[in-house]
């Protein structure tokens, strides 16, 4: 049996915020430069924004029903059969979502650090520590989560103070980069980027009620809002607009530029960690949700044999795509344009249907 | 149990095969690591690539002169870099690798072909090879300026250029420029690219002969390979190239040079020298450590953009070769002004050029933008094209605050009297 276990208000936010910052350091910042241009910056306060509207939504429900996680409400309030579908679309999309991921970092890490690695073996040792840390549960992993959440934090702060002697303020301009309309538009869709802040609704039953998972929620976006925007504006006045769409990990790219006397250089390492760890705790994090979804649905209370299985589809699914343009410029970006639609419309359509149907939860555990 | 025991006899059977280190492991004594590349345009294929390779210390202590007394160059024609680097990976018993790469030089041939975008500007994708890398132009051939590039006083080569190009921040003449920097220019729309100039000097600018009697010039005013000296490095880096988008269009002298990186402010100390006020052919050197930075206005409205630029600079007198009484608070207001002057003239002389040649090294592109509010409003003004359209003022400001070791300068005492 894998422990869920309780964990706080902390542990929660640390794991949220890492998994949905740390895509800052992969191909996220290039495909908003060539949206947006110049603005991506306040994009991404806008797409927080409009997550953080969404999100309302999730807590009413989660309200509505104190104590239960997702599939537990989808299931009461739309029936076993049409609620299964709904999780199991979740967990499609998380499966989608952590194959995404775990190739994106495998190109990534395999341009800049690994040339000469298959992307077989990269993603082998990867999946191995993922299905370790799943092994120990969602507690450790929160527990890690938090753990790792100090170090990622100083070093991301690092590489941006760093890089100040690389920023160029004309960089920002034209302030409204495409055009208002454009930024406003792409604001609005990819607020999927924050999507995994409802993940909160699977992990209900081991946070400490509604009150506390509203407040992790908000934090998520707020803490993530701000450290997206400042990677995005760091990475805005290094680069200009017409460069800035060209590269494969800007992020990277900036910490490798870092060049101060002659003594203060090639400090990628420092990155390099950053990024491993944190797309470590991502992908874990969805990878667990997935089988957290699946067993629900097949009532598996020993979620246990399901990792090594699901490991391998998991695997699979990574080395489906032909390679890093048609992850990063198909996939990545189908995912950042519709992830809404996965993550927020159907808490949406469940509380509208609780509502019309005047369902609510039972107050277990209160 | 006898299950267990048989899995623990597997497991220890099989551990020494996790023992034997990576089968396809390279250590680092398999690399060549390239110090310096330099690139001309090929004879028998489209490009002529230089490695420079310094030898590291064999096995045993480490010898720190190793590196200085013999390096490796090759050269070959070949149509890109890897190509090149496959083929001389054919030929010698290393592989070569740029990680620890310093410095491209580029031949000024091929900066003016119009090729530099296609051969030089892909570099960049190269996973080895870092952002970071120094770039120059140099006259006549990149192999040249390689072969002769040579570790200075028992430093490493690698140390020696790094400390060459550092010394751009002390005087102005060159500007610092990394291959990163250089891909992000030539795609700009708001500023074109500036390369530090570089030639092999071998002192034959040197002459003997009878004792200058000619007016003042103005130190630096040429290019790299000109200065009269011999001795030192032979490698010598002054001026810079200008370019419109990826190819050369012109040069500056280390001078005009000194006075496009003071409006960027990116000059940090200079010595400038200015011909003496009263006594002509003497002169006085203004040795300048604290610039305000430049305050430039783009007026956009008109049919010619109006740059304005002002600029305060503060400075030194370590030196006044006519002992006139410079110290003196009304007599300084002279040299004030005759500075201030001094580099209006040049602010303008190099503006000029950079008009004539087409090309915003200046980056007044980077201040025009700012009254832009969208990236279509701004392309279709199309700033690179109107920068030669227009007109630039400038007003400097100047200040002494010391005037070195002495007040006053009294006069010499000879039989001829006081002078």
């Amino acid at each position: 049996m894998i422990r869920e276990g309780k964990f706080g208000y902390h542990e929660a936010i640390s794991l949220l915020v890492i998994t949905i910052s740390i895509r800052m350091a992969l191909t996220s910042p290039s495909m908003v430069a060539q949206l947006v241009g110049t603005t991506g910056w306040y994009m991404t306060i806008i797409s927080a924004l409009v997550a953080a509207f969404f999100f309302s939504f999730t807590v009413r429900l989660l309200r509505r029903f104190p104590h239960q996680s997702f599939m537990e409400i989808y299931d009461e309030v739309l029936g076993k059969v049409v609620g299964s579908l709904f999780t199991l679309l979740l967990t499609g999309y998380l499966m989608f979502m952590a194959s995404i991921n775990l190739r994106e970092f495998t190109e990534v890490m395999k341009v800049f650090v690994l040339p000469e690695s298959p992307p077989s073996f990269i993603m082998i040792v990867f999946l191995i520590c993922v299905v370790v840390l799943t092994l120990q549960g969602l507690e450790t992993m929160a527990r890690f989560a938090k753990f790792m959440v100090y170090i990622l934090g100083a070093g991301f702060v690092l590489v941006l103070i760093l890089s100040i002697s690389n920023y160029q303020i004309s960089n920002l301009f034209p302030i409204l980069g495409y055009g208002l309309d454009t930024t406003m538009l792409h604001g609005f869709l990819r607020s999927s980027y924050y999507g995994e802040v409802v993940l909160v609704g699977v992990m209900a039953s081991s946070l400490h009620g509604p009150k506390e998972i509203k407040r992790i929620g908000n934090r998520t976006l707020l803490i993530s809002g701000i450290t997206t925007s400042l990677s995005l504006l760091a990475f805005t006045l290094v680069f200009p607009y017409t460069i800035a769409p060209e590269l494969v990990s800007p992020m990277y790219t900036m910490a490798s530029q870092i060049n101060l006397g002659e003594f203060l250089q090639r400090l990628d390492p420092i990155f390099v960690f950053l990024w491993n760890f944190g797309s470590f705790i991502e992908v874990t994090l969805l990878f667990y949700c997935g089988i957290l979804t699946y067993a629900h649905v097949f009532n598996i209370t020993d979620k246990r044999p399901l990792i090594f299985p699901k490991a391998v589809i998991l695997f699979c699914l990574a080395i489906i795509p032909d390679g890093l343009s048609q992850v990063e410029m198909e996939l990545v970006q189908f995912t950042r344009n519709w992830g809404w639609v996965f993550y927020f419309i159907p808490p949406i359509i469940v509380l509208a249907v609780a509502a019309i149907r005047n369902k609510k939860g039972g107050t277990r555990g209160a | 149990m006898v299950l267990k025991k048989a899995v623990l006899l597997i497991i220890i059977l099989l551990v020494p095969m996790f023992l034997t280190a990576c089968f396809d492991a390279i250590e680092i004594n398999n690399y060549a690591y390239v110090s310096m590349l330099g690139i001309d345009e090929g004879v028998t294929d489209k490009m002529r690539i230089t490695f420079n390779i310094p030898k590291f210390p064999e096995k045993g202590a480490p010898d720190p002169d190793a590196e200085t007394r013999e390096m490796e160059n090759i050269t070959i024609d070949a149509p890109s870099l890897l190509s090149g680097v496959a083929l001389i990976n054919s030929s010698i018993p290393k592989i070569l690798n740029f990680m620890h790469l310093k410095a491209i030089v580029i031949s000024e041939d091929l900066a003016t072909s119009e090729n530099l975008g296609d051969y030089i500007a892909p570099l960049i994708r190269y996973r080895q090879i870092r952002r970071n890398t120094y770039v120059f132009i140099c006259k006549n051939s990149a192999r040249e300026l390689i072969l002769d590039c040579k570790p200075y006083l028992d430093a490493l080569i690698t140390e020696s250029i790094e400390e060459l190009v550092g010394r751009a921040q002390y005087t102005g003449f060159f500007p610092e420029l990394s291959l990163g920097l250089m891909y992000d220019i030539i795609k700009s729309p708001f500023r074109q690219l500036m390369v530090p100039y570089a030639a092999v000097n071998e002192g034959e600018t040197l002459e003997d002969g009878p004792p200058y009697k000619g007016e003042y010039l103005i130190p630096g005013d040429f290019y790299a390979g000109d200065t009269a000296r011999k001795g030192g490095q032979e490698v010598e880096i002054l001026g810079s190239a200008v370019l419109d988008g990826d190819k050369m269009v012109g040069k500056l002298t280390g001078f005009e040079t000194q006075m496009v990186l003071l409006v960027r402010n990116e000059l940090k100390r200079a010595v400038f020298t200015i011909e003496d006020p009263e006594k002509p052919g003497l002169v006085i050197p203004i040795e300048c450590k604290e610039f305000s930075k430049p305050k430039i206005k783009v007026d956009l409205q008109g049919e010619r953009p109006q740059i304005h630029v002002e600029l305060h600079i503060e400075g030194e007198m370590p030196l006044i070769q006519s002992r006139i009484h410079y110290e003196d608070p009304q007599k300084q207001k002279i040299i004030e002004k005759a500075f201030a002057e001094y580099v209006k003239q040049g602010i303008e002389k190099a503006f000029l050029k950079c008009k004539t040649l087409k090309s915003d090294v200046f980056d007044f592109g980077a201040v025009s933008v700012t009254q832009f509010w969208t990236i279509q409003q701004w392309e279709s003004f199309d700033w690179i094209k109107r920068f030669s359209e227009s007109e630039l003022k400038a007003d400097v400001e100047f200040t002494i605050r010391r005037t070195g070791k002495l007040r006053k300068s009294s006069p010499i005492i000879s039989t001829e009297g006081k002078k």
